[in-house]
């Protein structure tokens, strides 16, 4: 039998621009998230990068259950390269959706 | 739940930031409240914050209305000053961006230093006050991360919540 995977999004705000669908920042950072969260762990919650709607915001997405545990790995990274960063999870939703709406609300605040 | 926090930057620099981050406020350093250090020992009608590395300035410090809680350092509190702090009801703030912003080497001996002083601060009933204190933008972090620091320092759910709350009482 196949279980459908239960994924949950992060919309992550970045203090920094940064560039993900770059091969080599997205490794980096989830390279990062690895050491922080521990590699199984890491393997477990299978983070991945959904989105990024602008260059400081993206969207990741991770297997259920996990969101505590990358919230606080997210919290930690503070360099990314040579790059000094602060990253925030600004929410976090089951569905992709909502937070390109979330994105846009903010966008039009702001 | 009403969140607040505490950041050492311009006002300017986090207005735009607190609502996104989840947050009703976010108190800045100079403007809000000031650390009271051997230069401004007057009571100039200004909210201050104490720290506690000198027992002495500490023990003064108690027992003036305008300091409306102290803020962790080096030293750890006794219990008698723990006790004072309770009964005072004047809250501990235990600064976050201390942890989050230190060095691998450092994070960890800050991360056992602050969970200790949670620990204490929680067995003798003195309330808790978390902060990031950010002095970059780096530094700075939401109220859910901040929750999630809350957690891995000893406070579960609604202990957490409340100590997100607190400075919005004091300040």
């Amino acid at each position: 039998m196949i279980y459908r995977r239960k994924l949950r999004y992060l919309l992550v705000e970045s203090s920094m621009p940064i560039d993900l669908r770059n091969r080599g920042a997205e490794d980096s950072l989830m390279h990062e998230l690895a050491k922080l969260m521990g590699e199984l762990e890491y393997f477990r919650a299978n983070v991945r990068l959904a989105a990024q709607p602008s260059d400081t915001f993206f969207i990741l997405s991770l297997n259920r259950g996990y969101e505590q545990s990358l919230t606080l790995a997210l919290t930690f990274v503070k360099k990314l390269g040579e790059k000094q960063i602060g990253l925030r999870t600004i929410r976090t939703s089951g569905t992709i959706k909502s937070l390109k709406d979330a994105y846009a609300k903010l966008t039009r605040l702001s | 739940m009403a969140y607040f926090d505490l950041a050492a930057m311009q006002e300017s620099a986090v207005k735009s930031l607190e609502k996104r981050l989840g947050f009703k406020r976010i108190f800045c350093l100079g403007s809000d409240a000031e650390l009271m250090d051997n230069t401004n020992l007057q009571q100039d009608g200004r909210r201050k914050i104490i720290k506690d590395d000198s027992p002495e300035m500490l023990a003064g410090g108690l027992k003036r209305n305008d300091v409306v809680a102290v803020m962790t350092g080096e030293r750890s509190l006794s219990g008698k000053e723990l006790e004072t702090l309770k009964e005072i009801g004047k809250p501990l703030l235990i600064p976050i961006a201390r942890i989050t912003c230190a060095s691998e080497s450092e994070r960890k001996n800050e991360l056992r230093r602050a969970k200790g002083t949670v620990r204490e601060a929680m067995l003798h009933g003195v309330p808790i006050a978390l902060a990031s204190l950010a002095e970059r933008q780096e530094c700075l972090m939401s109220a859910q991360q901040m929750l999630g620091i809350g957690g891995l320092l000893g406070l579960e759910g609604a202990a957490a919540q409340r100590t997100l709350g607190v400075l919005g009482d004091v300040l």
